[in-house]
């Protein structure tokens, strides 16, 4: 046995001593915590699976978005909270057997899908120059495949809209949480957000020849973003509601209307000429990593119980 | 080499299991925050690590956006713990 099948095994048994743990935890507040350890777990996994595109949106999004936004779910809960007595009514052996179930799915699908995926790594690869970026995850989501990852985009937008539906008309998105921060906290914060901004603006720009693009830095955008909203500062309030309307809608819209060019350059929607792909793939990356920040920092600003006079509205 | 780093490596999944434990005993809620930060860290040991081992484009990327967030849960800890409508 080499040492690299040692180290998978040792790290597959955290991942699913993790896993159990983050639901079954006695409190509350410890779930939460396991629950954030099994996201850097995870993203071990596919930096050893070889997808380090999705080690590092699973970095920024699980240790900056969603450990946020548990926590601030427990505390509305209570954090030394025991176990939900609701859940035990669920019988034990229908949650195993549904996971059983979901688990010989995932099997399957793998087992089909390693068996018939024939040369598609290699014809990725020989289109690679037609499309203008040298990283076959960019290429695959904003070539190949663009009208998926346009509808991707619009499913965000919707989740965006809906978090706003939620308010009344003129109430302030953003919740302010009203605390003292103490001045470490204060003063890290400023050094960490201009050291985000420019690893957003890095992945961004590295997205077309090595991991990263639109999604990972538009969620670094926003764990930034979570961060000045746990200080007391959410940036989302400091623009108008136009323009925060205005940047959750510029990633579909300029997607569109980049595939719209490509038509009228006449290819079909989507079909970049390949003089023009890799700019034009830039171009709509830019777009979509401001909306994933915006829309991403508006789910976490705008969490929370609707009228909660504590926390709501414009101060 | 890269066999004594991937070495390294598995010891410290080995270890990040074994303080999987302070996490759940606690017993206060800052001994878990605690445990999860230092989980945080080792993970970063282990991506650098890996990234010695196999020199694979990115794992370094990686790394890089954990030690830039590792405040933020921190922070919406602290925030729980001492911000308006906590229970303490």
């Amino acid at each position: 046995m080499t040492l690299e099948m040692l180290f998978d095994m040792a790290l597959v048994g955290a991942v699913v001593v993790a896993a159990a743990y983050a639901i079954n935890a006695p409190v509350l507040i410890a779930g939460v915590f396991v629950y954030i350890v099994f996201g850097v777990l995870l993203s071990l996994v596919w930096v050893r699976l070889g997808a380090p595109d999705l080690a590092i949106a699973e970095a920024a999004i699980g240790a900056g978005i969603t450990g946020a936004i548990v926590l601030d779910a427990a505390r509305q809960m209570g954090m030394e909270r025991r176990r939900n007595p609701r859940l035990r009514r669920w019988p034990g052996w229908l949650s195993w057997a549904a996971t059983a179930a979901v688990g010989v799915i995932f099997a399957g699908v793998f087992l089909t899908v390693s068996e018939g995926r024939g040369d598609l790594p290699q014809r990725v690869q020989a289109e690679l120059p037609r499309v203008g970026v040298e990283n076959e995850v960019t290429a695959v989501l904003l070539s190949y495949r663009g009208y998926d990852t346009w509808f991707e985009v619009g499913v965000l937008l919707v989740a965006a809209l809906g978090v706003l539906a939620l308010r009344a008309p003129g109430e302030s998105p953003a919740r302010r949480f009203r605390w003292d921060p103490p001045a470490v906290a204060d003063g890290a914060a400023d050094m960490l957000v201009p050291g985000g901004i420019l690893m957003a603006g890095y992945l961004l720009w590295q997205g077309s020849r090595g991991p990263g693009g639109a999604f990972q830095a538009g969620a670094v955008l926003a764990a930034i973003a979570v961060l000045l909203t746990l200080l007391g500062r959410p940036p989302i309030a400091r623009v108008s509601d136009r323009a925060r309307d205005a940047l959750l809608v510029v990633g579909f819209a300029d997607f569109l209307l980049v595939g719209l060019v490509a038509v009228t350059l006449g290819g079909a929607l989507f079909e970049y000429p390949p003089a023009w792909a890799a700019p034009m793939i830039l171009v709509i990356e830019s777009a979509v990593a401001v909306s994933v920040a915006v829309t991403l920092s508006l789910l976490f600003a705008a969490g929370g119980a609707a009228g909660d006079a504590s926390e709501g509205g414009v101060p | 080499m890269s066999q004594l780093f991937l070495g390294v490596a598995l010891l410290l999944v080995l270890l990040l299991v074994g303080g999987l434990a302070r996490v759940l005993q606690g017993p206060t809620p800052h001994d878990r925050l605690l445990a999860a930060q230092l989980f945080g860290t080792t993970a970063i040991a282990i991506l650098l690590l890996l990234a010695e081992s196999s020199g694979a484009a990115g794992v370094l990327d990686v790394a890089l956006v954990l030690s830039l967030l590792a405040m933020v849960s921190v922070v919406a800890f602290i925030s729980c713990s001492r911000g308006r409508g906590a229970p303490e």
